[in-house]
C-alpha cells in the first residue's frame, strides 16, 4: 500500500493505493505527476493471514494518525490490489475475497476513528470479467460472470456499495488493460507477445485467431481516475464508470501489429481451449467524459519502446 | 437464444445529404429483423467520417444521438475509401459485416438476401452484382469492367471482377483483412488472402450521384489509381511471363549453340560464306535470356517481400459453426 498526500483546492486529502502492480503503479506516477507527495509504503503479505492482519491493524493506526496529522479532510483509497487474474481458481479468488473482507474491514475502522474524515472508497474492477461473452455492452448490460474472478469481482463491487458502508463508493471498470513489462507483475496479451517476439520466443495464446478484445493503455487509465479523484466538483459523476477503447480487436489483428511494431514474424500459437475464446467488446456510449483512450498502435509501440529500453534482447 | 450479430460500415464522404434517409432504411431492416424474432440482428451501424467537410461529422453526430446502435467514427482527414472501409471494420464486433455506400446506391434491403446468399452458398464474402450499368454513365460502367477484368486476368484472379463495395463478409475474414490491409493494399484484394470462398447476387445498383450533380468522387483518375492498387496487391502473374521468356530464350540459345557446334563438326562448309552472324545470334539470345530470367527472380523476390510488408498471412482459421443458426431462415425465405 503505498499513501500519498494530495493537496487540494481547498485542503488536503490522504490517497491509499492498494497495490503497485501495472493499475497501481501507473496510478501513483500520475498522483505523483499531479502534485500528490508520497508520505510511505507498506507491503502486505497478502498470502499470510496472520501477518496479514497484523500489517493491517498497523494501517490502521498510521491512516488515522496521519488523518489527524495532516489535517486531511478526506481520505480516498483506491484498491486495485489482487492477484487473481481471469484463470484463477475457485480457491485463488475465495483467499482473495477473505483478503478485501479484511481490507474492507480495516477502512470502516478508521472510519469509526476519524468521524470527520470523507472517505471515498474507488474499487478497480474488471469490465471483461463482468461481461465475459457479450458484445456491444452499454448501459444497459448487465453483468453476467462466468467465472470465479468476474464473480469475486463483482462480489467486491456489492460489498464497497452495500448500504450503510461509511465510504462514498466509486467503480472503475477496465477491459484489457495494456501497460508495460515490470518484473513480479503478471504479463498481459501484449507485452508478452512484444518480449518473445524480441527474444525470438513462441508464445502460446489463449484464444482463437478471431477472438474480440478490448484494450485499453495503462496510463490513459492511471490519468483518468487522478484526474477524477483529484476533482471535487464530480459529485454528479456516475459512480460507476467502464473504460474501454470501445474499438473491438481481434487477436490475429494484436499479432499483425506486433508484427508490424517489431518489424519481424512472431512465432505464436493457439490454444483451442474453449474456456478463453468468446468476444468481448463494448459500445461508445459507454465512454465517460472526459475519457480519451489512445489507439492500440500506440500502446503496442510503447510495449515495445519500454521492453527495448529495458533490454528486452539481452 | 444465441444471436447472429450484423454490423454495417459505410465510409462517409460528402454525404450528408443521403445520411438520414440511408439510417432510416437500416433501421426498418432493423425492426424488420427484431419483429422476425431472431437469430439474425443488426446490431450496429458504424459510419466512418471520412474528411468530408460537408457537414456530415454533424449529421452522424445527431443520428447517432437519436438511435443508440449508430457509431461514428471520425477520420482525421480524408484518407480514401478503402481505408476508412478497413477503419470502420476493426471498429465492428458482428458475426457478419456489410459495407455500403452512403448514398443510397446500397439498398439496405438487400442486406438480408446477401447475407442469406453467402450462407446458402457456404461463403465468406457475397458482393452485390450489378445487373446493367450502375453509374448512369456508359463510359464509366465499360471503363470499370474493362479495368476489373484486365487486372483479373493479369493477377489470375477470377474474383477481381465481382469486386463491389458493397459486400457482406464473415465478420472475422473481414477484420483480418482489415487489420492487414495498408494504404496501398485493395481491400478486396487483402480479402482474397483470407477466402476463397466468394459468391455474389445480381441486383439493381443505381449510383445516385451524378443525378444528384454532385459530382463522383470517383473520376477517371480515381478509377487508375484503383487499377493500380489493385495490381500492387495482387500477385501479377503476368510479370512471370517474362522470366518464362527468358527461360525459353536461354535453353534455345543453350540448345541451338549445341547444335551449331554438331554441325560445324559434320558440315563445316554449311558455315562458308558470311561468318559471325549466327553466333552474334545466339550470343544475344543467350544474354537476353539470361537477363530477362535474372529480372524475373529479382521481380519474384520482391513480389515475395511486398506480400510479406502488407501482411499475406500464412495461414487463417476461421469457424462457420454460427452459419447452422442462418439455416431456417435461408430455408423460410429460400437461397436468393
Amino acid at each position: 500500500m503505498i499513501l500519498l498526500r494530495q493537496p487540494m483546492d481547498a485542503g488536503t486529502q490522504l490517497v491509499a493505493v492498494f497495490g503497485v502492480g501495472l493499475i497501481g503503479s501507473a496510478l501513483v506516477d500520475a498522483l505523483e505527476a499531479r502534485g500528490a507527495v508520497r508520505e510511505g509504503r507498506h507491503a502486505i503479505a497478502w498470502e499470510d493471514p496472520r501477518e496479514r492482519a497484523a500489517q493491517l491493524a498497523s494501517i490502521e493506526g498510521e491512516l488515522a494518525a496521519t488523518l489527524h496529522s495532516r489535517s486531511c479532510e478526506t481520505l480516498q483509497v483506491i484498491w486495485a490490489a489482487g492477484r487473481c487474474g481471469f484463470s484463477a481458481s475457485e480457491e485463488e479468488a475465495s483467499a482473495e475475497r477473505a483478503s478485501f473482507e479484511e481490507a474492507a474491514a480495516m477502512l470502516e475502522a478508521v472510519a469509526r476513528r476519524s468521524p470527520g474524515v470523507a472517505l471515498r472508497f474507488l474499487l478497480i474492477s474488471t469490465a471483461g470479467g463482468l461481461f465475459e461473452g457479450q458484445r456491444r455492452v452499454d448501459g444497459r448490460s448487465s453483468p453476467t460472470p462466468a467465472r470465479p474472478y468476474g464473480r469475486l469481482k463483482l462480489g467486491q463491487e456489492q460489498r464497497i456499495q452495500a448500504e450503510g458502508v461509511p465510504w462514498r463508493p466509486e467503480i472503475v471498470r477496465l477491459t484489457s488493460v495494456v501497460g508495460p513489462a515490470r518484473a513480479g507483475q503478471r504479463r498481459g496479451l501484449i507485452s508478452t507477445l512484444v518480449q518473445n517476439g524480441l527474444r525470438q520466443q513462441p508464445t502460446r495464446i489463449v484464444g482463437r485467431m478471431e477472438t474480440l478484445r478490448d484494450f485499453v493503455w495503462v496510463e490513459d487509465v492511471a490519468s483518468f481516475v487522478a484526474r477524477r479523484i483529484g476533482s471535487r466538483g464530480d459529485s454528479g459523476a456516475d459512480r460507476v464508470v467502464t473504460l474501454a477503447s470501445a474499438k473491438p480487436s481481434s487477436l490475429a489483428e494484436v499479432q499483425r501489429l506486433v508484427e508490424k511494431t517489431l518489424g519481424r514474424r512472431i512465432y505464436v500459437s493457439y490454444s483451442l481451449a474453449p474456456s478463453n475464446d468468446v468476444d468481448i467488446t463494448f459500445s461508445p456510449s459507454l465512454r465517460p467524459p472526459g475519457w480519451q483512450p489512445c489507439d492500440l498502435v500506440a500502446s503496442v509501440r510503447r510495449v515495445h519502446r519500454d521492453a527495448l529500453a529495458r533490454g528486452a534482447t539481452a | 437464444m444465441e444471436e447472429v450479430l450484423l454490423s454495417t460500415v459505410t465510409p462517409v464522404y460528402r454525404g450528408a445529404a443521403w445520411l438520414p434517409e440511408l439510417v432510416s432504411e437500416l433501421e426498418k431492416v432493423s425492426r424488420e429483423l427484431e419483429e422476425a424474432g431472431g437469430p439474425l440482428r443488426l446490431a450496429e451501424a458504424i459510419f466512418v467520417d471520412d474528411g468530408s467537410g460537408d457537414g456530415s461529422d454533424e449529421v452522424l453526430a445527431e443520428l447517432s444521438e437519436r438511435h443508440p446502435w449508430v457509431h461514428v467514427v471520425t477520420l482525421s482527414r480524408n484518407f480514401g475509401q478503402h481505408p476508412a472501409t478497413s477503419a470502420g471494420i476493426l471498429h465492428s464486433s458482428g458475426d457478419w459485416v456489410a459495407t455500403l455506400d452512403e448514398d443510397l446506391q446500397h439498398p439496405p434491403t438487400q442486406l438480408v438476401p446477401l447475407l442469406l446468399r453467402a450462407v446458402a452458398s457456404g461463403s465468406d464474402v457475397a458482393y452485390a452484382r450489378p445487373r446493367g450499368g450502375v453509374h448512369g454513365s456508359v463510359f464509366r460502367d465499360a471503363s470499370s469492367r474493362l479495368i476489373k477484368g484486365l487486372v483479373g486476368r493479369l493477377a489470375g484472379d477470377e474474383h477481381v471482377p465481382l469486386f463491389n463495395s458493397f459486400r457482406m463478409m464473415r465478420g472475422s475474414v473481414a477484420r483480418a483483412a482489415a487489420a492487414v490491409s495498408t494504404h496501398d493494399t485493395y481491400f478486396d484484394v487483402a480479402l482474397g488472402w483470407f477466402t476463397n470462398r466468394v459468391t455474389s447476387l445480381p441486383m439493381e445498383l443505381h449510383d445516385t450521384r451524378p443525378d444528384m450533380a454532385r459530382g463522383s468522387g470517383y473520376g477517371p483518375r480515381a478509377l487508375l489509381s484503383h487499377a493500380r492498387r489493385m495490381l500492387i496487391s495482387s500477385d501479377v502473374k503476368a510479370l512471370r511471363i517474362g522470366a518464362s521468356i527468358g527461360v525459353t530464350a536461354l535453353l534455345t540459345s543453350l540448345v541451338s549453340t549445341l547444335l551449331v557446334l554438331g554441325m560445324w563438326m559434320v558440315r563445316p562448309e554449311f558455315f562458308d560464306g558470311v561468318r559471325g552472324w549466327l553466333s552474334l545470334f545466339l550470343a544475344i539470345l543467350f544474354f537476353g535470356g539470361m537477363t530477362a530470367l535474372l529480372a524475373g527472380i529479382a521481380v519474384e523476390y520482391n513480389a515475395t517481400l511486398l506480400r510479406l510488408a502488407q501482411g499475406k498471412p500464412t495461414f487463417f482459421v476461421v469457424d462457420r459453426s454460427k452459419d447452422r443458426l442462418l439455416a431456417p431462415l435461408v430455408e423460410r425465405d429460400g437461397a436468393p
